[in-house]
């Protein structure tokens, strides 16, 4: 596959790209900016980017190339929206403000299924913080209050029961 | 806890940033490197999708009752406090009824069936024959006008008189009590012809 002689990537060759990297990117970007539907339009932008000047880029390092320009480009659409880093200080997986893309969801049903099986395994210390944090969206600082244990503790057995769930998910 | 179970420092880092953890300074000082550092983007995509997994695996299912201890220790609270009251509640109701079959009045019809333990006088039992007991008030009346000769120790008011056919308003057997030959005569007849849980007429004569 080569650049087309405009300069500009090959439209098979961002297809190509967008299938196998552009769930993993739109999961980076609602990271980075705690909202979907910005980063759909980052993500929009950083392939429209890809189509222009993707040719500039080694094949071996386009992933890496994509991502840095999608980083960008959120950082951009960040600015235009007028919504600070300061200012969003919600979850990123807060459900309120998830409008999933129709073919780029952020979860698999089959994930749901291995990590709901996970939980159930999970000590119940570790079921109680990951769904006060996760499903009640409570900060740490008020779990370890309610629960009258140290922060670090109740960091602690996010972390461990985090590792856990990880490893459901990642024997997909 | 093993090598492939403790979350690695990179992506617990990430996870704090997805969640919003992080302080203000650290939160910035992490988005910074995410500009050049591709592990660490790869690292957030990760966290978002597992945090994403876990919250729509919350949703569907909730976590099973193990991971409830507060809630369900409130549920049981909850159940026994209510199981509380039932049982106060119908102590209360028990005791209510219980009172009122020992204190309601003896005006029981003449076709009803004595019951064990009501009143009793003079070895009679006093709510088969009330009519008996209103012509024994009413003689004692006119006897108390004669004299004091009679020790009569009923507790008749105006206001109630069913109330004196109540077995503790009634002399007890060690005092004295004069009543007529005609009395004791029906008396006499009615012990005889009367058993305890037979419903018979007791009709006074």
């Amino acid at each position: 596959m080569s650049a087309s002689d405009e300069g500009k990537l090959d439209p098979a060759v961002v297809a190509a790209l967008y299938v196998e990297h552009g769930a993993e990117l739109r999961r980076f970007l609602v990271g980075l900016l705690r909202d979907s539907q910005l980063a759909d339009d980052a993500l929009q932008a950083a392939f429209a980017k890809m189509v222009e000047r993707g040719h500039q880029a080694q094949a071996e390092s386009r992933k890496a190339w994509l991502f840095r320009v999608a980083y960008h480009e959120a950082l951009a659409v960040r600015r235009r929206e007028a919504v600070g880093s300061k200012v969003v200080q919600r979850a990123a997986w807060n459900r309120k403000h998830d409008h999933e893309a129709a073919d780029e969801p952020l979860v698999r049903s089959e994930g749901i299924e291995r990590v709901r099986a996970a939980l159930d395994k999970l000590p119940a210390a570790q079921q109680q913080i990951v769904r006060m944090r996760i499903y009640e969206e409570k900060t740490f600082a008020v779990i370890a209050a309610e629960l009258h244990i140290p922060l670090g503790t109740a960091l602690a057995r996010m972390r461990a029961a985090l590792a856990k769930l990880r490893i459901s998910l990642d024997e997909l | 806890m093993t090598a492939k179970e403790k979350l690695n420092e990179l992506d617990w880092l990430a996870f704090l940033f997805v969640a919003g953890e992080m302080s203000d300074a650290d939160s910035e000082s992490f988005e910074l490197r995410l500009a050049g550092d591709q592990a660490a983007r790869e690292a957030v995509a990760r966290q978002v999708e597992l945090t994403q997994t876990i919250a729509a695996a919350s949703v569907v299912e909730p976590l099973s009752e193990t991971a409830q201890p507060v809630v369900a220790a409130r549920q049981t609270a909850d159940w026994w406090s209510a199981a509380a009251w039932l049982a106060a509640a119908s102590a209360a109701c028990l005791l209510g009824v219980s009172i009122y079959y020992a204190t309601r009045p003896a005006t029981r019809s003449h076709s009803d069936s004595p019951r064990d333990g009501d009143a009793t006088v003079a070895g009679v039992d006093a709510t088969l024959s009330p009519q008996l007991a209103f012509a024994w008030l009413e003689t004692r009346d006119e006897l108390s006008l004669v004299g004091d000769d009679a020790d009569f120790s009923l507790p008749v008011t105006d206001e109630n008189a069913e109330d004196s056919l109540n077995a503790d308003s009634f002399a007890s057997d060690d005092e004295q009590l004069a009543a007529p030959d005609w009395m004791l005569a029906a008396v006499s007849g009615l012990k005889s012809s009367v058993t305890p849980l037979q419903s018979e007429s007791t009709e006074p004569r």
